[in-house]
């Protein structure tokens, strides 16, 4: 009898532990002080990339790439998406990137995902985005890491529909500026 | 007794004290069950109210452009004058392994330097008030807040294009002091 006992203890034990062990990844916005940012070396950058969590843009003279697309699956209300935007100057002068929202982009014209039902974006998906550290300057060699997060308020709205998509894009020069712009792929639960 | 003469029945060898000893087995049992039901019930509380179950992932998808010029200057222009780059102009090297849309807009509604120029989505000028448009295969409005035009549309993996820019300065100019106004190409997987 004790041996029963003991194993369905462990058992309990084991599927409690399973259940409250944390299989989602600490939210990267936690991880950043906003105000105690300061651009990193390249070699330092190049430990975080490569995960899936993480799109790297390299910015070169009169050129600049991004090398995904974001997918979020089973997002919902009151939760939190975080991507580290990767931001590598590797031009011989400073620069200050732009990033920005697009919500105008037609998912349509997105012909790789014709036909799975994402729509476009609801306006008010803007103010669900938030980007930190501010941009400021990166010297060249060094690179930069922006949270770029997706934080559904904690209320129900009838119109979101249940995939959609939208583009948070990179953009760097002036007058000429030269931007490439990701796709952000948004599934609800 | 009767307890103890159904477990023989079964062909046990049990005897009362053994069987007291499994009935505390089962009370410690019970109240460890009860007492461990709040935690489960809590623990699925904390699931349901964190992004547990949230998926992110980047997956490859290459896009890169560049371009062989970084501005131009379309020099000191007249009012309700039309002053044309040519129309390859700017080259754009496109290195991207994907097919991809490429838009071009301006990233502000004003023009910096003095008296700043408004800029019109409407592509027509007017007082104080300018518009450019872009060339690529026709000649197209370049816009802020609408959304923005195709300089090239289900553009090839690998394969360059050029284009040009046109501007329509106002019809009513305030000062000489030069304008600026930035104008993005950005491309996304199409």
């Amino acid at each position: 009898m004790k041996r029963v006992v003991f194993l369905f203890l462990s058992v309990v034990i084991l599927v409690l532990v399973a259940s409250c062990t944390p299989n989602y990844k600490l939210k990267l916005s936690e991880q950043v002080e906003a105000d105690n940012v300061t651009p990193i070396a390249m070699e330092e950058s190049a430990k975080m990339e490569g995960k899936d969590t993480v799109m790297t843009f390299v910015v070169q003279n009169n050129r600049i790439s991004v090398d995904s697309v974001a997918y979020i699956n089973k997002f919902h209300r009151g939760a939190e998406a975080d991507m580290l935007y990767m931001v590598r100057n590797e031009s011989d002068v400073p620069i200050v990137p732009s990033i920005y929202f697009v919500g105008d982009a037609h998912i349509d014209d997105y012909s790789a995902v014709e036909g799975q039902g994402y729509d476009d974006v609801p306006n008010y998906v803007e103010e669900w985005i938030s980007i930190k550290p501010e941009v400021a300057e990166i010297p060249p060699g060094m690179a930069q890491g922006y949270i770029v997060s997706l934080t559904m308020p904690n209320e129900e709205f009838t119109d979101l529909p249940n995939k959609f998509a939208f583009q948070i894009g990179v953009g760097v020069g002036h007058p000429l500026q030269l931007a490439v712009s990701p796709w952000w792929m948004v599934r609800m639960r | 007794m009767l307890l103890k003469a159904k477990i023989k029945e079964k062909g046990g060898e049990k005897t009362m004290g053994r069987i007291m000893s499994e009935l505390k087995g089962v009370r410690l049992l019970l109240a460890l069950l009860l007492a461990l039901l709040p935690m489960m019930a809590m623990s699925g509380k904390a699931l349901a109210a964190t992004t547990a179950d949230i998926t992110v992932n980047a997956t490859p998808a290459y896009v890169e452009i560049s371009c062989n010029q970084s501005s131009y200057d379309f020099g000191v222009v007249a009012t309700s004058s039309t002053t044309n780059t040519s129309t390859a102009y700017f080259g754009i090297d496109n290195n991207s392994t994907v097919q991809t849309d490429q838009t071009i807009s301006v990233t502000t509604t004003t023009w910096s330097g003095g008296l700043g120029w408004d800029h019109s989505d409407a592509g027509t000028a007017g007082d104080n008030t300018t518009a450019i448009y872009a060339h690529n295969t026709d000649w197209s409005i370049i816009v802020k807040n609408a959304a923005p035009n195709y300089i090239a549309e289900n553009q090839a993996a690998t394969t360059d294009y050029d284009f040009g820019l046109s501007l329509q300065a106002p019809t009513v100019l305030y000062d000489g002091a030069e304008k600026s106004i930035t104008v993005r190409i950005s491309a996304s997987q199409g």
